[in-house]
């Protein structure tokens, strides 16, 4: 095999693994953005069953996160839904 | 409305997770092109052009990172608190954080794009901010995401951190046994020119193989 031949295969697997690596990370980035929700609903049940303190801890910067991946989860019942969101322009600092 | 900046949000922290991962896989590649390593399967320069491949594809994940965090319409971030430091209304310490990180990074991603027109040392010097940039933005994660402070993202973090000082400290070690094969080559190179200086009248000497591999791979 000449020295070229090799420089072309080596190329050609430098490409492949690329390529790889670009869908894994793409892949990866979607598995996550749907799991997310569930991962941060176990975590504010979790929060919620126990003291409180941990809820209290994160509410003032991702209270409405953890409603809305609630809602997504099915964790909170539809009738609490509206009122998680009536709240959010009073801890909205407005819109970008 | 409601349901796009949750959206944003997940996108924004999924991506940012992503970035993690990439970004582990960079340092660890970077210091594996420092030692002039190897992978299974993959030719040597396939190492210096895979660590180049996945920080311009992390730069790409980061670039997604910052604006669907500033497209969320539930915290107001300016695009310019995501390059300012400290500037954000929003947890301006963490973000304050992310924006050292993206500053670093940018310094040194420019500096590696035009390497051929500035000097080396200079080059070298401003790539060794990847060592500050990684852990700035590791507390940036740790401090603006509250889901990386529990469960799978916190082991994941730690697995990260764990991996890139272990990876540190072997370099390290090994540094210390033999310098690094570029500082040999020099050295070699540096030899060879007090041993080879033409007579007066003489052809200068043709370049060496060793030297033309050196140059190749600086190239």
């Amino acid at each position: 095999m000449t020295d070229s031949h090799r420089l072309a295969q080596g190329r050609a697997r430098v490409r492949s693994v690329a390529a790889a690596a670009t869908a894994a990370s793409i892949l990866a980035a979607a598995g996550i953005a749907f799991a997310l929700p569930g991962v941060t609903a176990t975590k504010a049940s979790t929060s919620t069953g126990s003291t409180g303190q941990k809820s209290t801890t994160h509410k003032s910067t991702t209270s409405r996160k953890h409603h809305a991946s609630s809602r997504r989860s099915g964790l909170t019942s539809p009738t609490t839904a509206p009122t998680s969101s009536s709240n959010a322009p009073q801890v909205s600092s407005g819109g970008s | 409305m409601s349901s796009s900046s949750t959206a944003l949000w997940y996108a924004s922290r999924a991506t940012g997770v992503v970035c993690l991962l990439l970004f582990t896989a960079v340092i660890l590649l970077g210091l594996l092109v420092s030692r002039q390593g190897k992978l299974p399967g993959l030719p040597k320069f396939g190492v210096v052009h895979l660590h180049r491949y996945l920080s311009l594809l992390g730069i790409a994940f980061l670039a997604i990172h910052v604006l669907t965090a500033v497209a969320d319409s539930y915290v107001n971030i300016s695009l310019a608190a995501a390059i300012i430091p400290f500037v954000s209304k929003y947890q301006p310490f963490w973000l304050g954080l992310g924006a050292v990180s993206i500053d670093l990074m940018i310094a040194i991603i420019v500096t590696s794009l035009v390497r051929s027109r500035i000097n080396r040392r200079t080059w070298r010097l401003v790539h060794w901010l990847a060592y500050a940039c990684w852990p700035i933005a590791i507390a940036h994660s740790i401090g603006a995401g509250p889901d990386v402070r529990h469960g799978p993202l916190l082991w994941l973090t730690l697995a990260c951190t764990a991996t890139v000082a272990v990876a540190i400290a072997v370099r390290t070690a090994a540094s210390q046994r033999t310098p690094a094969p570029d500082t040999q080559i020099r050295q070699l190179l540096a030899d060879q020119s007090t041993q080879l200086q033409p007579a007066r009248g003489d052809d200068p000497p043709r370049p060496s193989r060793i030297q033309n591999q050196t140059e190749a791979a600086y190239r």
